[in-house]
């Protein structure tokens, strides 16, 4: 079995997000074979060396579970851009390309956080293509420790204002899924970013393709999408009471 | 006194508010509310404990209130016959379901107010309807979906009411 997800936006802010991830790779992702986080693991990231107790837990169990034998991947997202090498390697994960062509004896995928394609929305479009800018990143990384906290808490208090209710992501552009699409061999198409779970049907110069959009995570309830070898499925993670 | 009328008879309980007065606060709140009416006994393992509480007839998981502080720091033991709420593995996550210990479960008493050792907290124990309790204790389980120890047929808190 192959497991995907994304957006699951995890700061200290969300403890119900993060428990639940916890929980899910100590017991569920063990099943997989893989599991390919596609982007938007955490809610912001600024740098791989701010280490606290919050980030520390949730690399120990993606290390206990590589360690376990489940080869983790890793996209990055929008918020998370600037994951290193420094995160992937305490975690065990391998960092990923976007987009990313996964081929398997069975099947071929194609991954992508998918806000690349999100064209339709200029000012989205200029941000993206400052942030992704490597010059862009280098320099902010170069900031100072404290500054690069604060930066955080701000980015988390701004993206706290924009998810007020009746909020809707901005979505794909079609004609350039369309057009992605074919560039990668008419493959089954997964990604996430916009929030908005769903399975869509795209017939592109005559062929079925179709594109799987991952759920977002909430504090009471995350999901994922199962590869098990034949057909692609939802399974929801929700927290189990136990004594 | 709580009354819980299931399809294999009627168990009662006695709360301990004194010990435990969040839990019972919470736990009133749900019966008042009606919220374990037509909810099952969804999960039983006969030589630890039957859980039940969260999900209705269906298998379908029911909406709940905040969680709640772990009270299990009060001293009561989770010794059979005892009424203790079920939790995620965060410390402070009862909501709803609760369990009735069918045999002395000294492993789940709260031990310290560390992650492990928080312990699940007991808050009363049944009065009358032990003998019902061992009649769930001892129906068929198997797996239903992604759960385990599930009643083949469905065990159903009918009502529960405060008398």
């Amino acid at each position: 079995m192959i497991f995907f997800i994304s957006d699951l936006h995890l700061s200290p802010r969300s403890p119900g997000a993060t428990a639940l991830f916890l929980h899910f790779l100590a017991g569920r992702a063990r099943q997989a074979k893989a599991l390919y986080i596609l982007g938007d693991l955490f809610e912001v990231w600024v740098g791989d060396d701010i280490d606290d107790a919050y980030h520390s837990a949730i690399i120990a169990s993606l290390r206990a579970a590589s360690d376990a034998g489940l080869n983790v991947y890793l996209m990055h997202g929008n918020r998370d851009f600037a994951l290193g090498q420094q995160f992937a390697t305490a975690a065990g994960a391998s960092l990923l390309p976007d987009p990313y062509d996964l081929a398997l004896p069975e099947w071929s995928f194609v991954l992508s956080h998918g806000d690349a394609l999100c064209l339709d929305d200029p000012a989205y479009v200029a941000y993206r293509s400052r942030v992704r800018d490597p010059a862009w990143l280098q320099k902010m990384l170069d900031r100072p420790r404290l500054f690069r906290r604060l930066l955080g808490r701000y980015i988390r208090w701004r993206s706290s204002r924009k998810r007020t209710p009746g909020y809707v992501y901005p979505d794909l552009n079609p004609a350039a899924t369309d057009d992605f699409i074919r560039a990668h061999g008419y493959t089954t198409f997964i990604h996430g970013h916009t929030h908005q779970p769903a399975k869509h049907d795209h017939i592109i110069d005559g062929i079925h393709v179709e594109r799987w959009v991952l759920a977002d995570w909430h504090d009471d309830r995350g999901e994922c999408l199962v590869w098990d070898g034949e057909a692609l499925k939802r399974e929801a993670i929700v927290a189990e009471n136990r004594p | 006194m709580i009354k819980l009328t299931t399809n294999h008879g009627v168990i009662t309980l006695d709360l301990n508010a004194e010990k435990a007065p969040k839990t019972v606060a919470n736990f009133l709140a749900y019966v008042e509310a009606g919220h374990y009416n037509n909810t099952v006994f969804h999960r039983v393992i006969k030589n630890f404990m039957i859980q039940g509480g969260g999900f209705d007839t269906g298998m379908n998981q029911k909406k709940t209130n905040p969680t709640i502080e772990n009270e299990a720091a009060n001293g009561l033991k989770n010794k059979r016959g005892t009424v203790a709420m079920a939790r995620t593995g965060d410390p402070h996550s009862a909501t709803a379901q609760f369990f009735i210990n069918t045999v002395d479960n000294d492993f789940l008493d709260f031990k310290s107010p560390s992650g492990q050792g928080w312990g699940y907290c007991v808050f009363g124990e049944v009065s009358e309807g032990m003998d019902v309790v061992d009649k769930i204790r001892a129906v068929r389980t198997a797996n239903k979906g992604f759960h385990q120890d599930v009643p083949v047929e469905d065990v159903i808190i009918e009502k529960a009411e405060i008398v």
